[in-house]
């Protein structure tokens, strides 16, 4: 992260249990424990555990963060459709905007820098566990904003999975850095 | 140590109406802890609120007079705090199965080392003598101006389908018998009851044609049967009979104290 | 310990640096995640946790154990905050040591389950029935609710009073930055026990000055002491000898009443130089410490308070600070805080209120703030 940028909002959008939480969680712990920066996220979840469209925010600052909701997107990244258009509010007009190009619809607004990518589709079938969407989305983000480098995530991602899904995750982490 | 070494004695004369059975099942109690020997020190004796709720105040313990229908409550977060101790519980028919049903399931369920005893005088006694969830069916009281038409629990059945793994019953007229049986279910590690059947010719008897404590104690005697003598007597000659004895035991079951003692080592937290 | 945690996670840490060793609780969204944080640490530090059948009983189980020695916890959300009030007030009538966390969502009822709300700061001060003080504290910022955590326990353990920790669903679910030192470093209070072997006669339970909490003993520990609930005596037994009564109602409001100056924490920024004044607590606050740094900014005069104890409320240190300078009030209700701000000033105020489960921005109190200038 350069020296002028020192606040940046991040959003995650997805179905209820797809993983897009966990790449906010790891993204801002990653943040923090890499970058010596203060990061938070606020998960958004409704009622139904399954499902239903989720979201997550993830703000970055290096300053200790007061308001602790995003008013201004630098970045969102949606696999559902539904959950895009949900929480499609705040987003900066240059903001980067990464949509999974099975699930979510032509989106050609010229304000954003679009990027449609098969993320579910790699995740399932190039990476071999569709499970591995957090990592490998985590990837296609840290790349797109060079918030964190592939070396941070190479250290970072085999201790933040469960036991033995280190390498299938690491596997995703090098096909996300080189998705863009 | 004396019977009544366990009563506050500077607190009496008590405060229930003359011929009151609550007074019998304080003696029980007491003569149960004399004849266990336990020390005043370790044990914890909690009550409601209710006339059996005024227990507390008699018995010479670390006592605690707490809310209606909660006091399995606290004594849950006691026992817990300290499971080397004795904690006794002491309750009503309103106390315990009204207000306080879903604590008293649920100490079953759990089977916590709670020794409970349930005086059923069949009424809400201290309020001026309101229906009960066992009051029986007919009968006035100032809230079934017209009669009762609501069933009744059977405390035994209850405690048992919760999972108390002690259970029996007894009634204010058979002092000795009821002594034994409390001693009986204060030696059980568990969740034990004892339903006291009471009388409260005060609130219930004087409207249903039983004025005074005799001729209420009277009907408590032909309305009771021992489960021994029972046991010989033909289904038509029950009906109507509330049975007397222990009517579920049960030792093999882990009291819950213990299990949480192995989560704590589970955790590797038990120093 | 610098970790990224939801202020659920972070109460609990805080609590068992604290000495807690007990929880009751029942689940209720949005503060499940406390509870399910103390099921783990709990028994690996040797203590107990326990989710029992309903809220009332969480309560009671909370207030048994600390009768029986033990710093305790339980934490619930609005509809379980309601039902935990009979036995808060037992727990004054007691004089029991124990802290009960609310995390405010929107009622009243099952209300807004998934959103933020002040709109319980009444009832943590009036929610049980009769006379009765009580302490409730409004952390805002992540390394505040730990040390504030902390310090709940400490004033209960002090006062022998049930002490309320106030969050909201904001700072509840919010993953946040949390950089405190290790556990262990913080001065922990114990409640005062009487020495152990005196004549229980001789000992006096009520028998104490105005303003002093009192001493009392645990269980087990050799005095046989009785718990009432009813209205009791210098000896703890039932009176309604109304002189008595008085007594000990005047006793247990001095106790705390007479000790507001130790009790009250504010964080009091740029006041002494302000023409407008932002009242705000809990996460509202950290919208206005925003606004009043972009006021400034701006080149306009604004200033803070946030009152961290908000029972009892600091009307005097509040009345000392503002003056006679405009207020704006701002809070997740109706307007409820603003009614004890105007009886502390003595005048009407304005402020910001929304009680729509949405937070106030920091945008919007900066406008308000110019409005008022």
């Amino acid at each position: 992260m350069s020296q002028e940028s020192k606040h940046y909002e991040l959003r995650f959008s997805a179905v209820g249990g797809q993983g897009l939480i966990t790449t906010g969680v790891l993204l801002a712990e990653a943040m923090v424990e890499y970058e010596g920066l203060y990061a938070i996220h606020s998960p958004r979840y409704t009622a139904q555990v399954r499902g239903g469209p989720t979201k997550v925010d993830v703000i970055i600052d290096n300053k200790p963060i007061y308001f602790p909701k995003t008013t201004s997107v630098d970045f969102y990244l949606s696999t559902s459709q539904q959950s895009f258009k949900a929480y499609f509010q705040d987003i900066k007009d240059d903001a980067i905007v990464v949509l999974d190009s099975n699930l979510v619809d032509e989106f050609n607004d010229p304000k954003y820098k679009v990027y449609r990518l098969p993320l579910i589709e790699i995740a399932a079938k190039k990476i071999g566990n569709v499970v591995t969407i957090s990592t490998l989305s985590l990837a296609v983000t840290s790349k797109l904003t060079g918030l964190l480098s592939l070396k941070e995530l190479e250290d970072f991602v085999p201790k933040s999975v469960p036991r033995g899904y280190e390498e299938i995750n690491l596997k995703a982490v090098r096909v996300g850095f080189s998705l863009v | 140590m004396s019977y009544l070494d366990y009563v506050r004695q500077f607190k009496l004369p008590h405060y229930w109406c003359p011929g009151c059975g609550t007074g019998v099942v304080l003696q029980a109690v007491v003569r149960a802890f004399e004849a266990l020997g336990w020390k005043q020190e370790d044990l914890a004796f909690i009550t409601g609120i209710g006339c059996s709720g005024r227990m507390s105040t008699y018995v010479n313990a670390n006592t605690m007079h707490t809310t209606h229908g909660r006091p399995l409550a606290f004594a849950t977060g006691v026992k817990l705090a300290r499971p080397e101790k004795h904690v006794v519980v002491v309750s009503g028919d309103g106390d315990a199965l009204a207000i306080g049903g879903n604590h008293f399931i649920h100490a079953a369920r759990r089977n916590i080392d709670i020794k409970l005893v349930i005086i059923n005088n069949l009424v809400y006694g201290m309020t001026g003598g309101q229906v009960s969830p066992t009051t029986p069916q007919k009968f006035r009281t100032q809230t079934t101006p017209y009669g009762n038409i609501d069933p009744n629990f059977d405390v035994v059945k209850l405690a048992i389908a919760a999972g108390a793994t002690f259970v029996g019953r007894e009634a204010v007229t058979r002092p000795r018998n009821l002594e034994k049986l409390i001693e009986k279910s204060f030696q059980h590690k568990g969740f034990s009851v004892v339903e006291v059947i009471s009388n409260c010719h005060i609130n219930l008897g004087r409207k249903n044609k039983m004025k005074d404590q005799i001729t209420m104690l009277r009907w408590i005697s032909t309305k009771t049967i021992p489960k021994n003598l029972a046991e010989k007597k033909k289904p038509e000659e029950l009906e109507g009979k509330i049975l007397l004895g222990i009517f579920h035991e049960d030792k093999n079951r882990k009291e819950y104290t213990e299990l949480y003692r192995e989560i704590q080592e589970r955790a590797g937290g038990n120093k | 310990m610098r970790k990224v945690m939801p202020g659920n996670e972070n109460v609990a840490r805080a609590a068992i640096a604290a000495g807690c060793r007990f929880f009751a609780g029942y689940p209720i969204t949005p503060s499940s995640e406390l509870a399910a944080t103390m099921s783990a640490l709990l028994p690996k530090a040797g203590g107990t946790f326990i989710q029992m059948e309903d809220e009332i009983a969480s309560m009671a189980a909370v207030i048994g154990a600390s009768i029986a020695g033990k710093k305790v916890m339980t934490a619930t959300s609005g509809p379980g905050f309601s039902l935990k009030q009979e036995h808060i007030g037992l727990a004054c009538m007691m004089e029991i040591p124990v802290v009960i966390v609310n995390v405010m969502r929107g009622g009243p009822s099952t209300g807004l389950p998934t959103h933020p709300s002040q709109g319980d700061v009444m009832q943590a001060r009036w929610g049980t029935h009769g006379d009765h003080s009580i302490i409730a504290l409004t952390p805002s910022l992540p390394n505040e609710i730990y040390t504030e955590t902390i310090r709940a326990f400490n004033l209960a353990e002090q006062y022998r009073s049930p002490v309320i920790l106030l969050l909201d669903e904001i700072l509840a679910h919010t993953y946040e930055v949390v950089d405190v030192p290790e556990s262990g470093g913080y001065e922990t209070a114990n409640r005062k026990l009487p020495p152990k072997g005196l004549d229980r006669l001789d000992f006096y339970t009520y028998n104490r000055n105005v303003g002093d909490p009192p001493i009392l003993p645990n269980f087990f520990m050799g005095y046989n002491f009785h718990f009432e609930s009813l209205t009791h005596d210098e000896m703890g037994f039932p009176t309604t000898d109304p002189k008595k009564v008085d007594l000990l109602v005047k006793l247990r409001e001095a106790k705390i009443e007479k000790n507001k100056e130790k009790i009250w924490e504010n964080d009091i920024r740029m006041v002494e130089n302000a023409d407008v004044v932002v009242f705000a607590y809990g996460s509202v606050a950290r919208s206005g410490i925003q606004a009043v740094e972009k006021a400034r900014k701006d080149g306009i005069k604004a200033g803070l308070f946030r009152p961290i104890t908000l029972w009892p409320f600091p009307d005097k240190p509040l009345r000392e600070a503002v003056g006679n300078k405009k207020v704006i009030v701002a809070e997740m209700n109706t307007g409820l805080i603003k009614r004890e701000v105007e009886r502390a000033l003595r005048r009407d105020v304005g402020g910001i209120f929304k009680a729509n489960g949405t937070p106030i921005t920091p945008e919007e109190i900066l406008g308000r703030i110019k409005e008022e200038k």
